[in-house]
């Protein structure tokens, strides 16, 4: 369980960074915290030419609030969200799923916008970027554009990111006023990945009616998957 | 032919320098390029956690990090618990406390419970299981390895205590 | 000069026990504690290589080309080795039951997913990995068998030609006058029992490094072994070796479990080290390949079990008949543990007649081996649990049956149906403790109330008898024409009056050597160092 040999470089800007990816088209991959990464590239799954690791990059790793929402850069470790203390008034449902994302020893080392960008089809953040309406910023040769999350993920491992773009950073705007949630997941072993799981959130307006529902599974599909709003009865 | 590239880190207080292919994993650059051969590979894909050090303080699985991307790291391996000889209170709990039993996985749960306790010297039960579920024993069942880190707690708080709390007859 | 060996620690040359039976800190801790301990993947050899096996994707498929040549010029690479080379260098393995094996790289076939068919010695395991990726192979897939009903079937594909079938062995052994039993029984509980599949998964996977001295003929293996002895005899045999040229060093493991195993990593490296003028060559089995074809999957079985049972609820006679499905080959002595369990094939039990109607039987999956203390537990779960649905049957606590049932204290020593002799027990003392130590009849209250309540609420009753490892005939049961392992303890004085011993073992986990250093201690009424 030894890697294919692959080139390596380790930018200091973003700019450099596409640049590196769209020399090498299609033979490249991004690098940040590795840990999806790295096993597929040690069990030869994965066959990139070049890795660009982003991790050299200075200022990508911010955990910060913007206008109430919470903003996570490329670099930032998961286990950094996880230390973000407003993230539990802002988006308590992203920051109690954190908990089922593997283990403390892989959230030191993992990215929040790395495990969104490998997109496995059983992973939490995915599911709850889904459900919070979360915004991603991407860059790319032709600059910088954003994607809604519902439309990020496309299929197993697979988003709309072209191979010489980048996730710069994702916005998971502050959860509504009068918002219950709930995120449970199956696994064989806590912090194992999901055999399927569950994000939820249920807004009341302020007369207590339902205002919007939503219901996001994940490990059952090729995407986190929405099923349409429920309906009211 | 991919060229080779230089880094340096540091290693247990020690600098080092290296000339690595990119792919290289971190774990085979401290067993086998560095000849630190405490920390040991179960899995090779980030799951057992039996290859866990600290950089700088927090613990990372060594066999999916590349060794490039430790460069300028500084990192702390069981060799570097108890560099004069004399076993570290976390190891002596997990001694007393019949912590281990093949002692293959033993330093990875070491290098864990090192980083829990620096950050919550008075763990929970929920913090333990959190950061023990991170590493995986095929041997001894959690129970005593659980005891193990509530008794290094104690040991790290005041070492007198420590050992008392323990109730394990001393031989000879 | 003579000594005799004590029995008890009461024929100790010094009364007074000081350290068995004590809690005591371990004296292999601090090596493992602080990582020094000399697991095997640590041993690094001048001028080691580092080997990698390709092994078959297919479960059942004839090689028609193999083609090692692109790898052999991959810089870093110093030696490939195929079937070809077994061919040449190797016999088959020494397998149980005798005769279903093959070499340790397949020759024509692969019988299983994970089978070795080449391995390369490199530089690094990196560029051994690289190297596997050039070699061609083409396979012509054959029908691939799985269960081993089917494979039992006349026209069913055979793992090996020559023999016509894939049953490997069929014994029927009967003692005492079973039918009998069962036709003057006032009940008979019958049940089909299927055991499946299982694994051991130590964290440490098996590891070797072999040295072919090839000056003057001689194997040095070192290795994470679980029976190096046993091993070393072995591959003097699949090398045709003198057994004293052959020498093999084990290290401490981490963890076993039965699941070490690795007699075919042990011989591509040592063909391995021939190839490349005796460099030493490193094997480290990794995950993929444990889990895929490593040693340690066991206990593939389906069972038919009864008991007969008199108007008291006496178990007259025990009838089992064991379909037991040992995967492709017999190379990791599966059928050991179809064997073992008559070292107490009635239990704890007073039965006079019992019957065990075996049939190992050959399918396309991973041979099965040594998996933990290697066999009884399933023969234990289809007894207990036919005491069970018995005591159901009959109304009877399943506490108070198998008391009626028990060997009385004063019977022993007591000779089994099977011929193993008990020395000693006390099973009701035993039983009447276990039950009052977990307050059996609040337990079964608290499980009535549960149930009315209509909550499950589960409470079990069990007594085996575990056997220990290797007992006196279980390898001879399967046709092997020796028995057991030969290992020896060798206990020296110094001049110094230091006390150093040699084991037939290393360490796996559970304190051998400070037990060992306990019962040394006591003997020569020493302290442990």
């Amino acid at each position: 369980m030894k890697p294919a040999p692959f080139d390596y470089a380790a930018p200091t800007s973003l700019d450099e960074a596409v640049e590196l990816l769209a020399a090498n088209e299609g033979e490249s991959k991004v690098l940040a915290g590795g840990q999806s990464l790295m096993p597929l590239l040690n069990m030869r799954l994965a066959r990139p030419g070049l890795l660009v690791d982003l991790a050299r990059i200075p200022g990508l790793d911010y955990v910060r609030e913007e206008n109430g929402a919470v903003v996570i850069g490329a670099m930032a470790r998961q286990r950094a969200l996880e230390r973000f203390a407003p993230a539990a008034t802002l988006a308590p449902l992203l920051a109690a799923s954190l908990e089922h994302v593997a283990h403390p020893q892989n959230r030191n080392q993992g990215t929040v916008c790395g495990s969104l960008a490998h997109a496995d089809p059983a992973a939490e953040l995915p599911a709850v970027a889904l459900t919070l309406d979360a915004t991603f910023r991407v860059v790319g040769p032709n600059g910088s554009r954003e994607v809604a999350a519902k439309d990020f993920f496309v299929t197993y491992l697979t988003t709309v990111l072209e191979s010489s773009e980048i996730l710069a950073e994702v916005r998971f705007p502050a959860q509504a006023p009068r918002t219950g949630w709930a995120f449970d997941e199956v696994a064989r072993r806590h912090g194992d990945f999901a055999m399927c799981g569950v994000s939820t959130t249920v807004t009341l307006d302020a007369s207590g009616a339902c205002r919007d529902a939503r219901v996001v599974l994940f490990g059952v599909g090729a995407t986190p998957i929405a099923p349409r709003a429920p309906s009211r009865r | 032919m991919i060229a080779k590239r230089s880094i340096s880190l540091t290693v247990n207080g020690v600098r080092y320098e290296a000339t690595v292919e990119p792919r290289l994993t971190l774990v085979d650059l401290l067993r086998n390029e560095l000849g630190l051969t405490g920390t040991h590979v179960g899995c090779e894909h980030g799951v057992c956690g039996a290859c866990t050090v600290l950089i700088s303080g927090k613990a990372v699985r060594s066999c999916i990090l590349l060794a490039v991307q430790a460069d300028g790291a500084d990192i702390t391996t069981v060799e570097g618990l108890s560099p004069s000889g004399q076993l570290h209170p976390i190891q002596q709990a997990f001694q007393e406390q019949h912590g281990l039993q093949c002692g293959f996985c033993t330093p990875g749960f070491l290098l864990s419970v090192k980083e829990l306790l620096a950050d919550h010297p008075d763990p929970t039960d929920e913090q333990i299981k959190e950061t023990l579920g991170g590493n995986i024993c095929r041997c001894t069942g959690y129970q005593s390895i659980f005891a193990a880190v509530k008794c290094a707690a104690r040991k790290l708080a005041d070492p007198a205590a420590g050992a008392l709390a323990t109730g394990v007859a001393q031989v000879g | 000069m003579a000594v005799e060996i004590p029995k008890t620690i009461a024929d100790f040359p010094n009364s007074g026990s000081r350290f068995i039976g004590k809690s005591v800190k371990r004296i292999e801790d601090p090596q493992l504690l602080t990582g020094k301990a000399e697991f095997i993947d640590n041993l690094v050899l001048p001028g080691m290589l580092h080997c990698a096996i390709l092994r078959s994707p297919h479960a059942h498929a004839r090689i028609k080309l193999l083609d090692a040549s692109k790898a052999l010029e991959l810089p870093g690479v110093l030696a490939v080795v195929t079937g070809e080379d077994a061919l040449a260098w190797a016999n088959p393995g020494y397998t149980l039951p005798v005769g279903w094996g093959c070499h340790c790289l397949a020759t024509e076939k692969v019988r299983f997913v994970g089978e070795p068919v080449a391995a390369v010695a490199a530089v690094s395991r990196y560029v051994a990995e690289d190297a596997l990726e050039l070699i061609e192979v083409d396979y012509e897939t054959l029908p691939a068998i799985a269960d081993p009903f089917e494979a039992m079937k006349p026209g069913s594909p055979l793992l090996f030609e020559e023999k016509g079938t894939n049953v490997m062995l069929a014994r029927k052994f009967t003692w005492g006058e079973v039918d009998a039993a069962f036709a003057a029984a006032k009940t008979v509980v019958s049940e089909k029992f299927r055991w499946h599949r299982l694994g051991a998964n130590p964290l440490e996977t098996f590891g070797v490094v072999a040295q072919w001295d090839t000056t003057d003929g001689t194997l040095t293996c070192h290795g994470a072994f679980q029976s190096q002895s046993h091993m070393a005899l072995g591959r003097a045999m699949t090398f045709s070796l003198p057994s004293n040229k052959v020498r093999f060093i084990s290290h401490p493991h981490g963890g076993s479990f039965g699941g070490k195993g690795g007699f075919r990593g042990t011989e591509i490296a040592s063909m391995l080290s021939r190839k490349a003028g005796g460099r030493p060559v490193k094997w480290i089995e990794d995950r993929i390949e444990y889990l895929s074809a490593g040693a340690g999957q066991a206990w593939d079985r389906h069972y038919e079990g009864s008991i007969a049972l008199d108007a008291d609820g006496i178990v007259t006679g025990f009838a089992v008949k064991l379909v037991d499905d040992l995967g492709a080959t017999g190379e990791a002595y599966g059928a050991v543990s179809c064997a073992k369990p008559l070292a107490s094939f009635t239990g704890p039990y007073k039965i006079a007649a019992a019957s065990y109607d075996l049939t190992i039987v050959g399918t396309n999956k991973l041979p099965t081996g040594a998996y933990r203390g290697m066999g009884p537990p399933p023969h234990n779960w289809v007894l207990e649990s036919l005491i069970d649905q018995a005591a159901r049957q009959l109304g009877v606590d399943p506490g108070e049956l198998r008391r009626r049932n028990y060997i009385p204290k004063d019977a022993f020593p007591y000779t089994i149906p099977s011929g193993n002799e008990y020395d000693s027990g006390d099973y009701v003392a035993a039983l009447d403790t276990a039950l009052a130590m977990s307050k059996y009849p609040e337990l079964r209250a608290a499980q009535a109330k549960a149930r009315a309540a209509g909550k499950l609420f589960g409470v079990s009753v069990v007594s085996t008898i575990e056997p220990g490892v290797f007992d006196w005939n279980a390898y001879a049961i399967v046709g092997a024409e020796s028995t057991g392992v030969p290992e020896a303890v060798t206990v020296s004085l110094d001049l110094l009056g230091s006390i150093t011993v040699r084991l037939g073992f290393s360490l796996e986990g559970q304190g051998q050597y400070t037990v060992v250093a306990q019962v040394l201690a006591d003997y020569f009424g020493t302290t442990p160092r």
